[in-house]
């Protein structure tokens, strides 16, 4: 038998890679995926399967575990021991159902298993949860890129998006941790602030060339304009929103890109609020992006000293920002000065190789 | 084929359980179909290999056939011969192959039966 075959639907769903030594067996699998309408590739042993999930064209892998030669499990292993580009979603497909052989399915890398004889509509279900996985990482990439793109018009910005999540996602965890936002902040919040922050100037999209860009001091009413990109990424967020209320993650977003310019005072925009009446994730954001704007050059400044940064924050204590977010700023400085060193713009790393590696830094060293 | 099938309504503990199976297939008759006619004509391969296994006294082998046999019968909802072939591996695997004779011969008669049933349905849709 070939030992790979290739069926479309033209369905625009993730393509499936079924794996199965057994042909009736595949052939049956392959039918039903078809009728539920599935894009399905079919590959008869592990060496083969392997070799197209390494050519990056498949984000679900349905593969039965006992097979001659490389075996479910050991493709599995294979897959994830691998650096691929995109997250592969595998199940197993298996008439074992011993305790020990699912723990050795998950320690090999394994998300989910079916059991034979594979119940249609129990396929179905699982593998809705294995496109909604897919997606999501999906979901992460195109929200990081939208930003880039509405960035890409301010040359100067270079790697701003990519140190403000960083320095987002420090603040977060070092909160996190103390008695005050244990309760307030956990491991959920720390990825959506990471995966949301930078969208904080998506609003800037709207605001014209010749404010946007101007090189020098903006004029009272160009500053007016140029204050609208927190009310435009607002609204613009909101009508997303609309269209799918369940994503809490954009109701996220949203708060981040009205709330980012407003003080602790009272003194800033858009709606003058003071205290713990502004969001706590513009809160936090408004730390990490002043600490950037500050440390980085700009058309209309040089490049700040973390030393002078951290007096200007330090000074904005209780008056431009939130007393609780200075501190732990100062808590983290060490972080923040090793992202700001291995996320320097003159190493900016171009969009795609962001979007093959969009993850949290790992492994920061302290200066 | 599937016409005359479906009005069997054969039992649960049947040779072939052709309601379970369509259900299997999302009701998709010629899938079916499809799927026994490959399963018909893979039962003298499967029987010869495995009988070979048993010849070489083969543990490991008959324990890896009768597990393909168990998982094909499974999908294709042949009870019966699932049965024959579970005991069977179960036999091989604890390398109790003194005791496989009648068990080879219950999946030798179960893969006749199953032919015969299959085939006389296609003789029937003609």
């Amino acid at each position: 038998m070939q030992a790979l075959n290739q069926t479309s639907n033209n369905s625009l769903r993730s393509p499936i890679l079924l794996v199965d030594d057994d042909p009736i067996c595949l052939d049956m699998l392959e039918g039903v995926l078809r009728e539920l309408g599935y894009d399905v590739q079919t590959a008869t042993d592990g060496k083969t399967a392997f070799e197209h999930v390494r050519r990056g064209d498949f984000r679900i892998v349905l593969s039965d575990w006992m097979m001659p030669g490389v075996t479910g499990i050991e493709l599995c292993k294979l897959i994830r021991l691998r650096q691929l580009s995109g997250y592969v979603y595998f199940i197993l497909l298996t008439s074992l159902d011993r305790r020990e052989n699912l723990v050795a399915g998950l320690q090999a890398g394994a998300d989910d298993f079916i059991a034979k004889p594979f119940d249609p509509d129990e396929l179905q279900v699982r593998l809705r949860v294995a496109e909604r996985i897919v997606s999501l990482e999906s979901r992460d990439l195109i929200i990081f890129s939208l930003a880039k793109l509405a960035e890409s018009r301010d040359p100067e910005t270079g790697a701003h998006l990519e140190r403000m999540r960083e320095y987002c996602r420090v603040l977060a965890e070092y909160l996190s941790q103390t008695c005050k936002y244990q309760n307030i902040i956990d491991a959920d919040y720390v990825r959506t602030i990471y995966l949301t922050s930078p969208l904080h100037d998506i609003g800037k999209v709207g605001i014209p060339d010749d404010v946007l860009l101007k090189p020098g001091r903006l004029t009272p009413d160009e500053l007016e304009i140029m204050k609208q990109h927190s009310v435009i990424g607002s609204e613009t967020l909101d009508a997303a929103i609309h269209a799918q209320p369940s994503a809490e993650y954009l109701r996220f977003a949203r708060d981040i890109a009205w709330s980012h310019h407003e003080k602790f005072n009272g003194s800033g925009y858009p709606r003058g609020l003071s205290g713990t009446d502004i969001p706590l994730c513009g809160r936090i954001v408004a730390v990490a992006d002043v600490y950037d704007a500050l440390t980085t050059k700009r058309v209309y400044k040089e490049a700040f000293s973390h030393e002078k940064a951290r007096s200007i924050i330090t000074d904005g204590r209780g008056t431009d920002f939130d007393p609780d977010i200075v501190d732990a700023f100062l808590s983290c400085e060490n972080q923040f000065i090793a992202i700001k060193r291995q996320l320097d713009d003159s190493a900016q790393r171009p969009l795609s190789a962001l979007l093959l590696a969009n993850a949290p830094l790992q492994s920061l060293q302290p200066a | 084929m599937m016409d005359s099938l479906l009005t069997q309504r054969p039992a649960k503990d049947s040779s072939l359980d052709t309601d379970e199976l369509l259900a299997r297939c999302l009701g998709n008759a010629d899938l079916v179909e499809r799927v026994l006619t490959r399963f018909q004509r893979s039962i003298d391969e499967e029987l010869e290999a495995l009988e070979r296994s048993v010849d070489a006294a083969d543990a490991g082998d008959i324990a890896r056939r009768a597990h393909r046999i168990k998982g094909t019968s499974l999908s294709v909802s042949a009870h019966r011969l699932n049965e024959c072939a579970q005991r069977l591996e179960t036999l091989a695997m604890s390398d109790r192959l003194d005791g496989i004779d009648s068990c080879i011969e219950d999946i030798r008669q179960e893969f006749a039966r199953l032919d015969e049933l299959i085939a006389s349905q296609q003789t029937m849709r003609g």
